[in-house]
């Protein structure tokens, strides 16, 4: 009932162009480089101000589930403070990034209503669902470049790692855009070709560029094959990291973004920068990027 | 019959040990968070040190030896400004020699007093990995005694945490290996 | 005639007795005078303090005066008063004495303490993570290293009880955590356990965090 109730407020925020909307501002925060370089704005930040910033994306997980205080001392998982859930109500509006959410409150408090209701959500670090999104500068065939590595937090052995999940290059989806379906249609190799041993193959090397064409219906391509293959190829080479922010997929029928604010001010640090409704079966199609 | 409940008693004890391994409890985990913390204050300390004209060659000397103990042999430091996105690389004592050889007349060092440790997450080889983030701001001064440079920065600090075990005196002490790795410092133009 | 004469002889002689009786009788009277005013000078000085006796010697005179045995109403009443005064006195002084004594026990006690290797350790910690100068540090690192059997005696220091045991920091050695302290200026532990060999020299350190 509640969460229909969000589903139809957001909805009318978002009003009917809720997928093309997602898609486009995912994509998008790929394509923009970093908001600001990641360092402390200026010298005459006050102590209060340091204490108020998400410092840590560890922070924004602990803050998010309250479980430290506002200093950030760590509470006893046996103390009525830990995870109290009218103290991570009341503070939950400082992961906000306030410059978007400040004039957005109904979103940001459907949000915090959701997730601090009986049936509560808390976030963990080994939870899954959530990725780093590493925009980096690397040099292509001698020219810089801006490229995106998807890693994820992956269990292995006693702990756990980050792993790389996917790749997103322009260049690479140069190689392989999203063709006419009546361009498509015209390439197959017919099936008696093999009576003919296969004679009429040279085909799908005649144009490089619609070959996958030829290629079974599973067929996917995969971007961090490409990239492997051109780093030990040597046509890829990293030059250094321009700005991390965090997709985290992991809250109930929520889906927000992570970025780092680097502004001297008590809504400073780890925010959210984005935030949206998203039903889990929805869910699927989302993560089929982040984890292949 | 014997032989099946021996070797489920064993199976269980090592059950047991290992569960023991993995679930240190919110106090212990909180003395190894201030004993991390210890590492990272004793590291400002010695960078203080370092970094200070008054200190004799020989003594910030023994001070980098001393700093350099508390990190892991391949520790690395980097280093990026407001300028560029590029990060610098150094080791621990090429950065705090670089720190002592410092063209000032006069260097004033000093650590806000907010220091962030975060929780501590195993690696695949059971060693526990956290970052302390701290901040601090450096002040060089020319002859004249005007202000040259100055800026913040911001310091994550890996701590790696391993339970050891060391024989001495006849007896076996468990002991918490706390280590510095990898220090992350956003450096900021002065203003 | 002989009765007559034994008779005056008799008399006479109880003339002579009488009178030596009555000399004797003079003198004793005026003893007890002179003791009753001595006794009545003695006894109004000591209750005025008047006097330059130590209490001991007031209290022998008193004494003597009680044996005296005067029966002399105004004697008994200053006796009465003075004995009052001299219990206080005598009071107060063994209280005083009691409170030198100990004070003499305690500063013994105390002086035998510092020179118990462990309050010996934990002053010179501190004087070395308080120290001024490097050079001041430097020389009460070197006399706290004639404690030991060597400078690489080991310093386990204890960083948690919880749990009902011990768990520890890394280990290090006596001249490293003296210089760790001078560094550092910073005495954040305190000695819980030390191990002597049989010259008194210390061979193990354990410490606790404050």
């Amino acid at each position: 009932m509640r969460r229909q109730k969000i589903e139809d407020r957001s909805k009318k925020i978002r009003g009917g162009w809720f997928s093309t909307l997602l898609v486009l501002v995912l994509l998008l925060s790929f394509g923009t480089m970093p908001v600001s370089a990641q360092s402390i704005g200026d010298v005459q930040m006050d102590e209060a101000n340091l204490y108020a910033m998400t410092k840590q994306m560890g922070q924004f997980i602990r803050r998010f589930n309250y479980e430290e205080d506002q200093f950030g001392n760590k509470i006893n998982p046996k103390d009525p403070a830990y995870r109290n859930k009218q103290k991570r109500q009341q503070s939950m509006s400082i992961l906000f990034d306030q410059e978007t959410y400040g004039n957005q409150p109904d979103l940001q408090q459907y949000f915090i209503e959701d997730v601090t209701a009986n049936d509560s959500t808390y976030m963990t670090f080994l939870g899954g669902r959530w990725y780093s999104e590493v925009s980096a500068t690397f040099k292509y065939n001698g020219k810089e470049v801006n490229l995106i590595m998807i890693l994820g937090v992956e269990k292995e052995g006693l702990g756990s790692k980050w792993v790389l999940n996917n790749i997103y290059f322009s260049e690479f989806n140069k190689l392989f855009p999203t063709g006419d379906l009546t361009e498509k249609e015209k390439h197959f190799l017919h099936p008696m070709s093999h009576e003919l041993d296969f004679m009429n193959i040279y085909k799908i090397f005649k144009e490089p560029e619609v070959a996958e064409y030829y290629a079974s219906r599973s067929f996917e391509p995969n971007y961090l094959t490409l990239f492997f293959y051109e780093i030990k190829k040597g046509h890829l080479v990293f030059q250094h990291v321009d700005s991390v922010k965090f997709h985290v997929f992991q809250i109930k029928d929520w889906y927000f973004e992570v970025s780092w604010f680097n502004r001297n001010s008590s809504n400073a640090g780890w925010l959210i920068s984005n935030l949206i409704y998203i039903p889990e079966k929805d869910k699927k199609d989302l993560l089929k990027f982040y984890e292949p | 019959m014997k032989k099946i409940l021996a070797m489920l008693a064993i199976v269980l004890f090592v059950g047991n040990v290992m569960a023991q391994e993995e679930e240190i409890s919110f106090e212990r985990k909180q003395a190894i968070d201030s004993l991390a913390l210890e590492k990272v204050r004793d590291l400002s300390k010695y960078i203080k040190i370092v970094g200070s004209k008054e200190t004799a060659w020989s003594e910030a000397n023994r001070v980098i030896d001393r700093a350099e103990e508390l990190f892991m042999s391949n520790a690395e430091i980097g280093v990026s400004s407001v300028a560029s996105n590029n990060i610098k690389y150094y080791k621990v004592r090429p950065y705090l020699e670089h720190l002592m050889r410092l063209n000032y007349d006069r260097v004033e060092i000093e650590w806000y007093n907010i220091e962030y440790v975060s929780d501590l997450q195993r690696q695949p080889d059971g060693t526990y990995v956290g970052v302390i983030t701290i901040f601090q701001t450096f002040r060089g001064y020319d002859k004249e005694g005007n202000l040259a440079y100055k800026d913040t920065t911001k310091k994550d600090i890996t701590v790696y945490v391993k339970r050891k075990e060391t024989q001495i005196g006849g007896r076996m002490i468990g002991f918490w290996d706390v280590l510095l790795g990898d220090m992350r410092v956003k450096e900021t133009a002065n203003k | 005639m002989l009765v007559l004469l034994a008779a005056f002889i008799t008399l006479g002689g109880t003339t002579s007795c009488k009178s030596k009786k009555k000399l004797a009788k003079e003198a004793a009277e005026a003893e007890y005078k002179a003791k009753v005013s001595e006794a009545v000078r003695d006894l109004t000085a000591i209750l005025n303090d008047e006097t330059v006796w130590t209490l001991e010697e007031k209290e022998n005179r008193v004494q003597t005066i009680k044996d005296w045995n005067l029966k002399n109403a105004e004697v008994d009443d200053l006796l009465f008063q003075v004995e009052k005064k001299l219990a206080r006195e005598r009071a107060q002084a063994n209280q005083k004495a009691e409170e030198e004594r100990r004070a003499a026990e305690e500063a013994a006690k105390a002086a035998e303490a510092a020179r118990q290797p462990k309050n010996v350790l934990e002053k010179n910690f501190a004087s070395i993570a308080s120290s001024t100068s490097t050079t001041q540090a430097n020389r009460i690192i070197n006399e706290t290293l004639t404690l030991f059997a060597s400078n690489n005696v080991p310093v386990l220091i204890i960083i948690s009880q919880a749990g009902g045991f011990n768990d520890y920091d890394r280990p290090t050695t006596i001249e490293d955590y003296l210089n760790y302290l001078k560094d550092q200026k910073v005495n954040r532990n305190s000695v819980y356990n030390l191990k002597l060999n049989d010259d008194g020299k210390i061979t193990e350190v354990e410490l606790i965090k404050k």
